[in-house]
């Protein structure tokens, strides 16, 4: 038993409204272009602000710091305000560290499949997996500004009982610019990005900085 | 009569022992109780797909298991209804879990600072991915007081537990899934552990095919172990009692070549044997299998006695007058002599703090008495019947062409002695270099693809990084898990100073009822804690309104509506298992255990331990070696005792001082080159090698009594060398048959003896040579 596994226990789950109606809207894989824009990532390095919009907060909880993702299965997040801390993610092992606090902590994903799915799902977005999503998610696409709009809204459990759909801005040559999870209490969080890179591999340094569990 | 093959049986009594029984209770680790199960993935599958694939295959294989009724438990992972247990139980509690010093802590928490920092976490929380998750909590606990909580006993007991893959164990590679079971019988029932076994190989064979195959099975647990040592303990027995007895009568036929002085020869040591293993199993009920192995072997030693009473009763009579008398006289000397020396040797052993030496020691004597006793009162009345026919071809032993060997031994004689002198002092100077054996596993190793299996199946579990125990007792349980709290404040302080372990127990997960309740006193203590909280979650920049469910609980901690957690509410539920797994009654106390990782420091433990017995640091497996060495030296030294009664008795019996000496030179001899040889070889004696060498000693003094009595008549000096000639091979060939044994301690006494009677022989017989050259009593 594990922290995430008490945290995501059903019993803990609040009451929830039923999915809204999904805009109408193109198929994901019936949008030109748009597959091959979103292709496969292997690597990414981006800078981004993240703003939650949490019903018990008087105000949108912001912070900022930089993302590193490699394929399949590697993720570094690293807060620098309003606090220090850092959540490093190899398969399914997980370490927090709250560098302001002085704490740290170290979790495995596998008790909890909403945990699980969670970062799954974060993994595919920042990979360019639309394959992958396309058959967690009812995924469909449109133009917006510069480039494309794509919504999913999680079609199997226990997605379904997180979010209500999460929205990906791409620029039209295909870079992540923002992703927007929208929960199914009302609550929802809006990480954006900028100085995004990728596919260019990490040094064996910044592997074993970015990546060690 | 039950075999006994549990190697810890022959450590000593005492405090140690008893804290070993007490590590053989410790269930957390999942080894002592039942069998440890590990499916390997085939290279095939890989990533989540092999994983589920193992999960099903170990699904099945439990609920086979399940179904045997073999198994009173069978657990592949963390049971679904943990979580909501757990959440059941604790949530409800959390303000009573809030801190090990409340007193202090509590008052801190609540004051504004407090609030402030508390609130600050909260926020840094709701930063992280995992924000979605914790939100749903906040409102009820903004604290994290739960949060904490979960924290702590992830930090304890949960890092026992293995990785998890939708609810299975897998090893931290996710590679191997993993089953802990616990057998329904305990695990020195061999048939019923057997039964298990097979039932796992089985049940899993089916269920790999089922799979389409490639699954690797391995196992290990103290039921497996048990099994097949007595597997090699039955083996050795057979194989050394039947060997043993081949070789003796082959060697009796090659000597005299009467099948009917054949019979007459085994029939006192049979009922020798007979009698030690019957008393034995009616005073104990169980006999271990080293000491049938060394007793099995004991009839080639144990010939001895009517080897040379019938050599005696067929001698020709002497017509010198008097002679005859004197003769008798001599071969009831020897005889007495010979057992005496024995029994004086073991009973001197018996002393000892080893109750396996005390066994064979018994074993020993017992057998050696009966085996005389009967030689003693049955043989004699045979004599009409064992003397030579007329035209009788006189046995091929007495056409050994042993005093020709004598006299040219005895024209070498200040060779012989000089060859004796080097060879003593070669082997004393060898002598400081001796070691004492400290590692109980080199008395009965197992076979090497079970401890290969063994590693690997430890180094799977988050267990094998957790070698030490700590044990806190009480009256009752409570009174137990109140030392384990404060066992585990004491850790906590050493690993935060850095000079102590990393530890994981039952604290955290269940700390003793009054600590929780000064949890909550501390909270009914404060002056209003909700307006405090109120205006710092608005200074915070949160929605106090929003926080009801945290007030309401404050409300029930404070107004005595939460009660402490105690044992009997986690019983019957998912979260028993950890309660069962850490906590156990023995002796009329509670024993609650915590586990601590490798030393960070020597000494790193030191003070946690009550001189009162209420708090035990146990290392099992450094403790049984030094159980296994703890009394090494106090059987070293009854040896040496030993040595002394005999050549005590030797000096009394032979009266002058030269054939005393001529008696025991060979034996003492023999005994500082076999010495001198183990520490020259670098081998560690063992408590068995101790026992190898009084029995040396007493096989010594038979020969010496035998071939250096000029008083025996035909049967004694030179007269008896066939008969020595053979008892010194009987036993050199029985004992040396042990070194084929696959248990390790039979192997080294049968090296040890049967070098030692080899060389036994020779040194008699060179000093033989030395103290009257080729000459025959009556030549």
């Amino acid at each position: 038993m594990t922290l995430l596994a008490c945290l995501a226990s059903p019993a803990m789950a609040a009451e929830v409204p039923a999915a809204p109606a999904v805009p109408l809207s193109q198929p994901c894989d019936k949008v030109p272009g748009l597959v091959q824009a979103f292709a496969e990532v292997s690597t990414l390095r981006a800078a981004f602000t993240d703003s939650k919009d949490i019903a018990i907060l008087d105000a949108p909880l912001v912070s900022k710091g930089h993302v590193y993702y490699q394929r399949p299965d590697r993720l570094h997040l690293a807060t620098e305000t309003p606090s220090r801390q850092s959540v490093t993610l190899v398969g399914t092992r997980v370490r927090v560290v709250q560098e302001d606090l002085g704490r740290e902590q170290a979790m495995d994903l596998g008790v909890s499949d909403v945990a699980k799915a969670v970062v799954a799902n974060i993994l595919l977005v920042l990979g360019g997996r639309i394959d992958a999503l396309s058959a967690l998610y009812r995924c469909t696409a449109e133009p917006d500004r510069d480039a494309w709009r794509m919504t999913l809204v999680p079609l199997r459990e226990p997605m379904t009982k997180v979010v209500r759909q999460m929205q990906v801005r791409l620029a039209r040559d295909g870079t992540l610019r923002e992703v927007r999870v929208e929960e199914l209490d009302g609550d929802a969080s809006t990480m954006s990005f900028t100085a995004t890179v990728t596919n260019r591999p990490f040094t064996d340094q910044e592997v074993r900085s970015y990546f060690t569990p | 009569m039950r075999l006994e093959t549990d190697i810890t049986k022959f450590l000593p009594d005492g405090e140690a022992r008893q804290r070993l029984a007490l590590s053989g209770l410790v269930k957390a680790t999942g080894f002592s109780r039942g069998l440890v199960i590990d499916v390997a993935l085939p290279d095939r599958l890989q990533g989540d797909l092999g994983a589920d694939a193992a999960a099903a295959l170990v699904d099945g294989l439990a609920s086979d298991l399940t179904a045997s009724g073999l198994f009173t438990s069978v657990r592949s992972g963390t049971e679904t209804a943990m979580t909501a247990d757990f959440q059941r139980l604790y949530f409800p509690r959390r303000l009573a879990f809030l801190s090990d010093a409340p007193t202090t802590q509590i008052p801190r928490l609540f004051s504004p600072e407090g609030l402030a920092a508390a609130l600050g976490r909260l926020k840094d929380a709701l930063m992280l991915p995992s924000a979605p998750l914790l939100k749903r909590l906040a409102t009820a606990d903004p604290v994290l007081s739960f949060t904490d909580l979960l924290q702590r006993i992830q930090d304890g007991a949960a890092k026992l537990a293995p990785r998890q893959h939708a609810g299975h164990w897998f090893s931290a590679d996710g590679r191997h899934a993993m089953v802990l079971t616990e057998t329904a019988a305990p695990a020195f029932d061999t048939d019923a552990q057997r039964a298990a076994i097979a039932a796992v190989r089985e049940r899993f064979a089916a269920r790999d095919a089922e799979a389409g195959g490639g699954f690797t099975l391995a196992f290990t647990g103290l039921g497996r172990f048990v099994v097949e040592s007595e597997g090699r303990a039955k083996a050795d027995i057979a194989f050394a009692s039947t060997a043993a007895t081949i070789a003796s009568v082959l060697l009796f036929l090659a000597f005299f070549r009467r099948l009917r002085f054949l019979v007459l020869a085994f029939i006192p040591v049979t009922l020798g044997v007979a009698v030690a293993v019957g008393v034995l199993a009616g005073w104990k009920g169980s006999i271990h299998g080293l000491t049938l192995g060394f007793g099995g072997v004991l009839i080639g030693a144990g010939m001895d006695y009517p080897i040379h009473l019938l050599n005696g009763l067929r001698a020709p009579p002497d017509m010198a007058p008097g002679a005859e008398a004197r003769a008798a006289r001599a071969m009831r000397r020897n005889l007495w002599a010979g057992v005496l020396s024995s029994v004086a040797g073991f009973l001197i052993l018996a002393l000892s703090d080893y109750p396996g030496i005390r066994e064979i020691a018994a074993f020993c004597i017992i057998g050696m008495l009966s085996t005389f006793a009967f030689t003693t009162l049955f043989l004699p009345p045979l004599r009409p019947w064992l003397a030579p026919r007329t035209g009788q071809r006189p046995p091929p032993a007495s056409r050994l062409p042993i005093e020709r060997a004598l006299a040219a031994l005895a024209r070498h004689r200040t060779a012989l002695l000089i060859g004796m002198a080097v060879l003593a002092l070669a082997s004393a100077a060898a002598l400081p270099s001796l070691r004492l054996e400290d590692d109980a596993r080199a008395l009965d190793a197992g076979a090497p693809a079970t401890l290969a299996e063994d590693a690997t199946v430890r180094s799977h579990l988050p267990t094998s990084a957790f070698p030490r125990v700590i044990l806190a007792s009480g009256a009752d349980l409570q009174e137990a898990l109140a030392r384990n709290d404060a066992v585990a404040a004491d850790l906590a302080a050493r690993k935060a100073a850095g000079t102590g372990p990393d530890f994981a127990g039952l604290h955290p997960f269940l700390p003793a009822a009054a600590l929780q309740s000064e949890n909550l006193a501390a909270l009914a203590a404060l002056p209003d804690p909700a307006v405090a909280v109120r205006s710092a979650l608005a200074t915070a920049g949160f929605k106090p309104e929003r926080f009801q469910p945290f007030f309401d609980a404050l409300a029930d901690a404070r107004e005595g509506r939460v009660a402490p957690l105690v044992p009997s509410d986690l019983k019957g539920t998912a979260l028993g298992g950890i309660l069962d797994g850490f906590t156990f009654d023995q002796g009329g106390r509670s024993w609650v255990l915590t586990l601590a990782g490798p030393e960070v420091a020597p000494g790193d433990l030191d003070g946690l331990a009550r001189d009162d017995g209420t708090v035990l640091l146990l290392d099992p497996r450094a403790l049984v070696s030094s159980l296994v060495t703890s009394s090494q030296r106090q059987t070293l030294w009854l040896v040496v005792a030993g040595i002394l009664a005999n050549v005590l008795l030797i000096a009394a019996l032979r009266r002058r001082p030269r054939l005393a000496l001529a008696t025991l030179a060979p034996t003492l001899l023999t005994l500082l080159i076999v010495t001198g040889g183990i520490a020259a070889l670098g081998v560690p004696l063992n408590f068995l090698h101790l026992v190898s060498l009084l029995l040396i000693l007493c096989t010594g003094t038979d020969l010496g009594m035998f071939l250096l009595d000029e008083d025996a008549g035909a049967a004694g000096g030179a007269g008896a060398a066939p008969t020595v000639l053979l008892s010194a091979a009987t036993t050199a060939v029985s004992f040396g048959i042990l070194a084929f044994c696959q248990t390790s301690a039979l192997a080294s006494v049968g090296v040890t003896v049967g070098v030692g009677s080899v060389l036994l022989g020779v040194l008699t017989f060179a000093t033989r040579a030395v103290a009257h050259g080729g000459r025959h009593a009556g030549s």
